[in-house]
């Protein structure tokens, strides 16, 4: 495993076929519903703040009920990470709101700015309305788990990856490899996934920039030759049962 | 089983259903279960099955009462507010005595209540909900895995009875994401058509009437004594729970679902602690499992019942205990879900902690 060097990522390529930068000023994380974006998106804020880099975190998820940035919104104030995000009510509400003077908030310069959309082309799609005020200094970044049902194939990833590029008007830029199975992971199911990701690498010229992994379990990427970020979970609510 | 992926409980509920020879689904939309319907309009069509989204619960309930006489495995998801207006429906297809599954992913009440998991409905899934004198079977599992498994044992029950199965879930069972694999997807070519199907008489002598009317006294009361019967019988063999370390339990915990799942962690708080502390998990809700909380009653200092509701369940732990220990009880209430920590720390002051 290559050492997750942020620095390295903020100033030289890395990853799988090269040209890895995350230096934009817009981190923008998308994928299939449960791929890990909103997991990923808080580990690399905090990853981010720790080298003293001002990074501002955006909630944008309109999606899912449960389980977003929002809920944990106490954990940033800690962390000292700006936090946009819908307004208290929606922590407990059904309703596609996004965080107010939303517009002014991504059109503020001088920070790294890290998004947090909401899954598949509905979530993706809902951006698009954003797109000038975005700017041109972006990644648009595709976190995926071949384990997950409707990306376990080379043929799948590649019909997601046009989805949402479809609806969110923006080309993915960088492909975040993330495949796991929670704590049933192993190195064997991390591997495989990587040789399906990088087949779709290889056939669209998306790069890897990253991949994800559980901080327990570290040693299991050992082989695998693009740098990882250790995860610390925050958004699960439930403690897992081990069986 | 096949291979290990990794999904949201709504959506496991959904293709473990299909797997499960689920030929239509009719529905309605609420959250927070609103993965499940959308999973099932992207299955069901690619496999030539029947999705459909009705105007409303009431007429989606009837839809399915409609395919259940037709001998089909048929299933409606929803959540609390949607269950409540189906409870007319299902009334009807209890006399009617016919099959089909039926998932609430519960969240807060009562009334429109918020979209936040809960566990409310328990009385209403298992004492009725519904008018008249009948039982729903009560599925109540714990882990996305459990669900899974659980859809196929709904159909079967539901075939096996001619009853209606009720998968009890909550909003955050539905959002979890979990590794889980499937069993081996039922063989629906080999269903025959049961006897007793409106599907046109066909060969038969006489026509099929399915019906939840009956004008006369005494036939309705024929009509109930059968349904009596078939209740008796089920309560007979279909119970089922998980004991959680048990063995040397001094104490028990009581619970059910998503606080049974919690629970499991006080309870190894507690062990750690050296204090002797087991888990009895009803997994049919209805048929209760009173005789296991009878055969423990000698064993355990008291019982402590956890739920997130005001104490619903906590009616038939009594029942089970029968007054021979205490019963104390710790709940939360309108969708706040109860930590590990939490739970453990009400269960010491019982013990005097």
């Amino acid at each position: 495993m290559k050492e997750f060097e942020i620095n390295n990522l903020l100033k030289k390529s890395a990853g799988y076929r090269g040209a890895n930068l995350l230096n934009k000023e817009f981190n923008i994380f998308a994928g299939r519903i449960g791929s890990g974006k909103t997991e990923i998106a808080i580990n690399l804020a905090i990853k981010i703040k720790s080298l003293g880099i001002n990074c501002t975190l955006f909630d944008m998820d309109v999606v899912k009920p449960y389980i977003r940035i929002r809920d944990i919104k106490e954990l940033f104030a800690s962390y000292n990470i700006k936090l946009v995000a819908p307004p208290d009510i929606t922590r407990a509400i059904d309703l596609p709101i996004y965080p107010k003077f939303i517009i002014g908030e991504l059109m503020e310069r001088g920070s790294m700015k890290i998004l947090d959309v909401g899954g598949d082309s509905y979530g993706a799609g809902s951006i698009a309305q954003f797109r000038k005020a975005i700017g041109e200094s972006y990644n648009f970044l595709f976190v995926v788990n071949t384990r997950r049902p409707d990306t376990a194939t080379k043929k799948d990833i590649i019909k997601a990856i046009a989805e949402i590029q479809n609806s969110a008007k923006m080309k993915i830029t960088h492909i975040v490899f993330n495949t796991n199975l929670r704590w049933k992971t192993t190195s064997d199911v991390i591997k495989e996934g990587f040789n399906i990701v990088k087949s779709v690498s290889d056939e669209t010229g998306i790069p890897i920039m990253f991949g994800g992994i559980d901080e327990n379990g570290i040693e299991m990427v050992d082989s695998i030759d693009i740098p990882f970020l250790p995860l610390k979970l925050f958004v699960n609510p439930l403690p897992i049962l081990e069986d | 089983m096949g291979e290990k992926i990794l999904m949201k409980g709504s959506e496991a509920i959904a293709e473990a259903a299909i797997r499960a020879g689920a030929m239509a689904f009719y529905g309605y939309p609420i959250t927070p279960q609103n993965e499940t319907p959308e999973y099932f309009s992207r299955r069901m069509p690619e496999l030539g099955r029947t999705y459909l989204q009705a105007e409303s619960e009431v007429a989606a309930i009837n839809m399915v009462y409609g395919a259940a006489c037709t001998g089909t495995r048929v299933i409606t998801t929803s959540s609390s507010p949607g269950i409540s207006l189906m409870q007319e429906g299902f009334s009807y297809i209890a006399n009617s005595d016919v099959p089909c599954v039926v998932v609430n992913a519960m969240r807060g009440g009562p009334g429109l209540g918020d979209i936040a998991p809960a566990q409310a409905d328990y009385f209403q899934a298992t004492k009725g909900g519904g008018h008249g004198d009948y039982h729903s079977i009560v599925l109540a599992p714990h882990t996305v895995q459990e669900q899974c498994d659980m859809m196929y044992d709904a159909f079967d029950l539901a075939d096996k009875y001619r009853i209606m199965v009720v998968v009890l879930v909550d909003g955050l069972l539905g959002q979890m994401m979990e590794p889980v694999e499937f069993k081996d997807w039922a063989d629906v070519k080999s269903y025959k058509t049961p006897d007793w199907a409106t599907v046109g008489q066909g060969e038969r002598s006489n026509r099929n009437i399915i019906t939840s009317l009956e004008i006369l006294p005494e036939d309705l009361e024929k009509m109930n004594l059968k349904l009596q019967e078939k209740y008796r019988t089920i309560e007979e063999i279909e119970v089922r729970f998980e004991e959680y370390k048990m063995d040397d339990a001094e104490y028990v915990i009581t619970a059910f679902g998503t606080t049974a799942r919690i629970a499991k962690t006080s309870v190894n708080m507690a062990r750690k602690e050296g204090i002797r502390v087991g888990i009895i998990r009803p997994i049919t809700l209805y048929p209760f499992p009173y005789a296991v909380i009878e055969k423990r009653v000698n064993q355990v200092k008291f019982f402590f019942d956890v739920e997130m509701n005001a104490g619903q369940m906590l009616e038939d732990v009594r029942l089970g205990v029968n007054g021979k220990k205490p019963v104390y009880f710790y709940g939360r209430l309108g969708g706040m879900v109860p930590t590990a920590e939490e739970i453990y720390t009400a269960f010491k002051k019982q013990i005097g902690g």
